[in-house]
C-alpha cells in the first residue's frame, strides 16, 4: 500500500509546479455553466416553478456540482497515457516494477485529481455564490455521506476508465469507448438529473454506473435524502467489485500478449 | 506568386493524403473512430429532446434550429479538425521545439505545420453534420452551401487554432489557455445565440469567432443575403491574414536546441 501512496505523493507534487495551467482549465467549466445558467433562465419562467421536484436553485446548483465533478473526474490525461504505454510498448517497462499496474493507474488518478478537487470546490462554490446564490436545501451534515460516495464514484470511474484503456491490448484505440461512456454520463447524469427522464429509463439508468458515478453524488449534495444514500451506496459496492474483477481480468488476460524483444 | 501557393497547396495536399492512409492501415479503428464520433454526437440531440419536452420552444428556438446549428457546428469543427489539426496542436509543436522540422522545408511553415496532422474522428463530425442535413430535409441548393459554408467556418476556426497557438511564442506553458479558448468556441458554437444577452453576442462575435464559424453560415443557408456573406468573407481574410501574420512575428522568437524529427 505504501508504494502506492508514494506514486500518489509523485503525482501531486508533480501537479504542485502547474497551478496556472490547471486554473486555466477550468475556463472551459465556468463558460459551461455560465451557458447553463442563461438556458435554464429561459426554461424556468418563475423562479418558484418545480419541475420534476427540482426548484430553478437546485437544478442550477444539481448542474453546477454535476459539471465541477464531471470536469475533474475525467482524466484524459491517464487513459491516454495507458493506451500509449500500451501501443508504444512502454508497459513491457512497466509491468517489470514491483507494483501492479491498475492500482499503480489508481494511485496516479488520485494525485491527478486531488488538486484539481480542491480546485473545483473554490471554484464552484464561487460561481455558484455569484450567479445561483445560496444552495436553499443544503446542510453540512451530509458531508460526510456524501464524502464517502463521491470516493466510491471516483473509484468506480477510475477502474471503469482502466478497463477500456487495458483493452489497447485487444483494439489498439479504445478512445471511442471513452468517449461514448463520457456522453453517456454527461447527457444522462450531469446536465439533467435523471429524474428528467421517463420511468423507464430512471430504472435502466439505475443499473448503470451514471448512477453511482455522477447522479448519485450529485443528488446528495443538492438534496439530501438517507434513502438514497442506501441505495446509492449498495450500488457502488456492487459495481466496484464487479468493474475491478472485470479490469484486472482483461489486464491479466492482455498482459499475456506482452512480447518482449530486448532493446 | 501564384506558383508558389500552387506548390504549398499541393504538398498540403499529399501530406493529408499520406497521413489518411496511415490512418487507414487499422482499418477497424479508423472505421470505429468515425462511427464512435456521429454517436458521440447524436447523444446531444437527447439532450435537446429532454429540454424542448419541458418547454416546446426556447426564445423563438426549436429542435429544428438546434439540429440545423449542430449539422453546421459538428461539420465546421470536423472540417477544421480533419484537414488542418496541426494548427490546433500548435502550441504544443512550439514548446517542444517541433517547428524545427518544418524551418527547414522550403515551403510555407504555418501551411506544413497545420496540415501536417489530420483527425480520423473529424470525419465522423463532417458525416454527422451531412446526415443532419438531410434528416432535416434540406434542398440540394442548402447542401451545396452547407458544404461551401462548413469549409469557410473550417478555415476561420483553424484560423482561430493558429491565433491562441501563437500564445506558445510567448509563453512555454500556455497550452491549457489555447485549449481553453479553443474548447470555449467549441462549446459555445453548440448552443443558439438567443439564449446568451447582449454583452455574450458581442463577445462571441467579435472576440472569440463563434459568428463568423457557425451563426453566420447557419443562417447563410437558409436565408443567404450577399450582405452577410460579404461579412463572412471580410471575417475569414482577417482571420487567415492574423493567423499568418501572428505566426510569422512569433516565429522571429522561437529559438530551440535543434530537434530534428522525422516525417513517417
Amino acid at each position: 500500500m505504501k508504494k502506492y501512496f508514494r506514486i500518489f505523493e509523485a503525482t501531486l507534487n508533480d501537479k504542485l509546479q502547474y497551478l496556472g495551467e490547471l486554473l486555466s482549465k477550468f475556463f472551459g467549466f465556468t463558460l459551461m455553466v455560465f451557458i447553463f445558467v442563461n438556458l435554464w433562465k429561459h426554461i424556468y419562467e418563475d423562479p418558484n416553478e418545480i419541475i420534476n421536484g427540482y426548484t430553478f436553485n437546485m437544478m442550477l446548483w444539481y448542474v453546477l456540482i454535476g459539471e465541477a465533478y464531471y470536469t475533474v473526474m475525467k482524466n484524459r490525461d491517464l487513459t491516454r497515457g495507458i493506451k500509449e504505454d500500451i501501443v508504444f510498448g512502454n508497459i513491457a517497462y512497466k509491468i517489470n516494477k514491483p507494483y501492479f499496474y491498475p492500482f499503480y493507474c489508481v494511485a496516479q488518478y488520485f494525485g491527478n485529481i486531488m488538486l484539481k478537487v480542491i480546485t473545483s470546490v473554490f471554484v464552484a462554490t464561487t460561481l455558484g455564490l455569484l450567479l445561483i446564490g445560496k444552495l436553499e436545501t443544503f446542510s453540512l451534515k451530509t458531508i460526510p455521506f456524501a464524502f464517502i460516495v463521491i470516493v466510491f464514484a471516483f473509484l468506480i470511474n477510475i477502474f471503469l476508465r482502466i478497463a477500456i484503456s487495458v483493452s489497447s491490448f485487444y483494439i489498439e484505440d479504445p478512445e471511442p469507448f471513452l468517449w461514448v461512456l463520457d456522453k453517456f454520463l454527461l447527457v444522462f447524469g450531469t446536465v439533467f438529473p435523471i429524474e428528467m427522464y421517463s420511468n423507464t429509463i430512471q430504472t435502466i439508468i439505475k443499473f448503470t454506473p451514471i448512477y453511482t458515478i455522477v447522479y448519485g453524488p450529485t443528488k446528495l449534495l443538492v438534496d439530501f435524502d438517507f434513502e438514497i444514500f442506501k441505495s446509492v451506496l449498495v450500488a457502488q459496492i456492487i459495481q466496484l467489485a464487479v468493474i475491478v474483477i472485470i479490469c484486472c481480468f482483461v489486464y491479466r488476460k492482455g498482459e499475456k500478449k506482452v512480447n518482449v524483444n530486448g532493446g | 506568386m501564384l506558383m508558389a501557393v500552387k506548390n504549398n497547396l499541393k504538398v498540403a495536399c499529399l501530406s493529408i493524403k499520406y497521413n489518411l492512409m496511415k490512418q487507414m492501415v487499422n482499418k477497424t479503428s479508423f472505421i470505429m473512430n468515425i462511427l464512435f464520433m456521429m454517436l458521440n454526437n447524436a447523444f446531444f440531440i437527447i439532450q435537446w429532446l429532454v429540454i424542448f419536452s419541458i418547454k416546446s420552444d426556447i426564445n423563438g428556438i426549436t429542435l429544428n434550429g438546434v439540429l440545423k446549428l449542430w449539422a453546421m457546428s459538428a461539420s465546421t469543427y470536423g472540417f477544421g479538425m480533419f484537414f488542418f489539426y496541426g494548427a490546433f496542436d500548435l502550441n504544443e509543436t512550439i514548446t517542444n521545439g517541433l517547428l524545427d522540422t518544418f524551418l527547414v522545408q522550403p515551403k510555407n511553415v504555418l501551411l506544413m505545420v497545420a496540415t501536417s496532422k489530420i483527425r480520423v474522428s473529424a470525419i465522423g463530425d463532417m458525416l454527422y453534420g451531412l446526415v443532419i442535413m438531410i434528416f432535416i430535409k434540406s434542398s440540394l441548393r442548402e447542401l451545396i452551401l452547407f458544404i461551401i459554408f462548413s469549409m469557410m467556418g473550417g478555415t476561420i476556426f483553424a484560423a482561430f487554432g493558429v491565433i491562441t497557438g501563437c500564445l506558445g511564442f510567448i509563453s512555454p506553458r500556455s497550452d491549457g489557455l489555447s485549449n481553453s479558448l479553443i474548447s470555449i468556441l467549441v462549446s459555445v458554437s453548440t448552443y443558439p445565440k438567443e439564449i446568451f444577452d447582449k454583452g455574450v453576442q458581442f463577445i462571441i462575435s467579435f472576440i472569440i469567432p463563434v459568428a463568423s464559424t457557425v451563426y453566420l453560415p447557419c443562417n447563410l443557408i437558409f436565408n443567404f443575403d450577399i450582405k452577410v456573406f460579404l461579412v463572412l468573407l471580410i471575417s475569414l481574410i482577417i482571420h487567415v491574414s492574423l493567423a499568418f501574420f501572428l505566426f510569422n512575428k512569433g516565429l522571429k522568437r522561437y529559438s530551440s536546441t535543434n530537434l530534428m524529427t522525422p516525417r513517417t
